[in-house]
């Protein structure tokens, strides 16, 4: 039995470089090709074959339109617009336009976006919504600011002063208040339907509600839970002789002071399932 | 038993063979299956918003400069004047240059306040400082100097606010200050609020930043404290009394509520 085994073993090592040559070829082989495919697909240059996607719908997996049905804002794209998420806010007094008729976001203002989800494959039953200030690319800030001098740590305390301050909820109820609070990394999970019928995806709206609370005693409960680098101003806390809800005014005081505009981003990504 | 050997080499290369192919088609399946997965699918901006500018509010003196309240000496028959600014611009001393400065629009009320002790008899008074525009009344060195004449307006006092907060030297602060040995009695005057919400125009107090081609420009408002004797006193009752005077500026700062 032993010699046997030793016996398979030699063999399986005879002619090695043979094998292992023709084993790397393959995965070389493999990789360029599935590599040359990536690129076709990905290449933004080539508007052929974008068209030839839509037109056969094949590859679209998923419909993200910002208004009811819309049509996806790829499509709207590629035809030079540039859909936007409406932010749907009601007015209020107290709260100054800065600029003309752009929305002002304020301590105690509060507001919400909706987006409008459909699934193009029966095997698409959910959909991962990541809503943020921030993209996940570099340079996709969500920030403008008010002045160019800022360096990358002040920028830094600003962003997450922002992330502490202006809120994103899943859900609102007038009696049990905002619960569902969105951070970076924990997106929001929507099932998606599908109609059997007439073989299409059912469009799904999706809020998210946004809440600057006016005081540090405004805080809805999860959100007291965030660190205290997001809710309270460090450079002032550091002298410290101040209680927590005059450090969240500091803060506050130091969004408005450096920040000119934001902007939420949306990523959306199919889950895959059985229906 | 070569014919069993070359047959279990025979085996052995399919064997090898087939679980190479099996193996390369696990990893590429792995990889567009991994690749397919965490792709995100679409992404999406909302519309931009602003962010409201803050209340930035100063208290200055008449120059714009940063204000000390110190008046000397009053003599009888005297009349003591103070220039106040209120400004939503900060004093030229104390700025950093900040970029910031290059401003929002923002507009906002505020109410200003005279609190003083008193021990001694005097008179405080609180008028609005007016620019005047006329330039025929300002000699020519003053206008070359950039010296700005200012007029004096009456203004009133909010007088159910500074009522109420005077009275709210009640009974309970009273006890608090004489302690539990003394007697309400022992209390001999109290602070008065003097507090003005609305300028001569009866315009509720205001400053605003307006924001136009990339340069601010920012409001200071000018009041007088003026300060003198009460007729008919007998000064060596006072000499050993003092007074203390605060000017308060106070921004009005609602919490945003639906219309």
């Amino acid at each position: 039995m032993r010699k046997n085994f030793f016996q398979s073993v030699k063999e399986i090592f005879r002619d090695w470089d043979l094998k292992v040559m023709s084993y790397v070829m393959l995965v070389v082989t493999a990789t360029c090709v599935i590599t040359a495919t990536v690129a076709w697909f990905t290449c933004s240059a080539y508007a052929s074959v974008r068209n030839m996607e839509i037109k056969t719908g094949d590859t679209e997996v998923i419909k993200l339109a910002v208004k009811e049905g819309n049509e996806d804002v790829e499509v709207l794209r590629e035809n030079g617009e540039d859909p936007r998420v409406s932010i749907s806010m009601p007015v209020f007094t107290g709260v100054t336009q800065v600029d003309g008729d752009i929305p002002v976001f304020a301590p105690g203002t509060y507001g919400s976006f909706t987006i409008y989800v459909t699934p193009m494959k029966t095997n698409v039953t959910a959909c991962k919504v990541l809503p943020s200030f921030f993209g996940s690319k570099e340079d996709q800030s969500g920030l403008t600011y008010m002045t160019d001098n800022l360096s990358d740590e002040e920028k830094e305390v600003i962003e997450q002063l922002v992330k502490g301050h202006i809120l994103l909820f899943t859900n609102y109820n007038e009696t049990t208040g905002y619960s569902g609070l969105l951070t970076d990394t924990t997106p929001l999970t929507v099932e998606l339907g599908w109609d059997k019928e007439t073989n299409k995806g059912i469009e799904e709206a999706i809020t998210i509600y946004w809440y600057w609370p006016y005081e540090y005693e405004d805080l809805p409960a999860e959100a007291q839970k965030l660190d205290e680098a997001q809710l309270l101003d460090p450079e002032r806390q550091a002298e410290d002789k101040y209680s927590d809800s005059r450090l969240y005014d500091f803060a506050d005081t130091r969004i408005g002071t450096n920040v000119k505009n934001v902007k939420i981003h949306f990523e959306v990504s199919a889950v895959y399932g059985n229906n | 038993m070569e014919t069993t050997k070359q047959r279990k080499k025979k085996l052995n290369r399919k064997q090898f063979l087939t679980l190479v192919i099996m193996f390369s088609v696990l990893l590429l399946m792995l990889i567009s299956f991994a690749w397919y997965y965490f792709k995100t699918d679409k992404e999406v901006d909302s519309k931009l918003a602003d962010v409201m500018a803050p209340y930035y509010l100063y208290l200055l003196d008449g120059e714009g400069d940063s204000l000390s309240l110190s008046i000397g000496s009053l003599h009888p028959g005297e009349t003591k004047q103070v220039v106040i600014g209120v400004s939503n611009k900060p004093a030229d001393s104390s700025l950093n240059l900040d970029d910031y400065l290059v401003g929002k629009n923002s507009q906002f009320d505020y109410k200003f306040a005279l609190a003083y002790t008193q021990n001694l008899p005097i008179v405080y008074s609180v008028y609005e400082l007016e620019i005047v525009e006329d330039e025929s009344d300002i000699t020519a060195t003053d206008q070359s100097n950039n010296t700005i004449y200012l007029e004096k307006k009456d203004i009133s006092k909010d007088e159910s606010e500074s009522a109420r907060l005077t009275e709210e030297n009640n009974e309970e602060m009273y006890q608090d200050a004489v302690g539990d040995g003394g007697s309400v009695e022992d209390i001999v005057n109290y602070v008065r609020y003097d507090l003005y919400t609305t300028d001569y125009k009866s315009v509720p107090l205001c400053l605003e930043t307006t924001v136009n081609a990339g340069s601010t420009s920012y409001e200071l408002d000018y009041y007088l404290i003026e300060m003198e004797w009460k007729d008919g006193i007998e000064f060596s009752n006072f000499i050993k009394e003092t007074d203390l005077v605060y000017v308060i500026v106070d921004a009005v700062q609602p919490e945003p509520e639906v219309k």
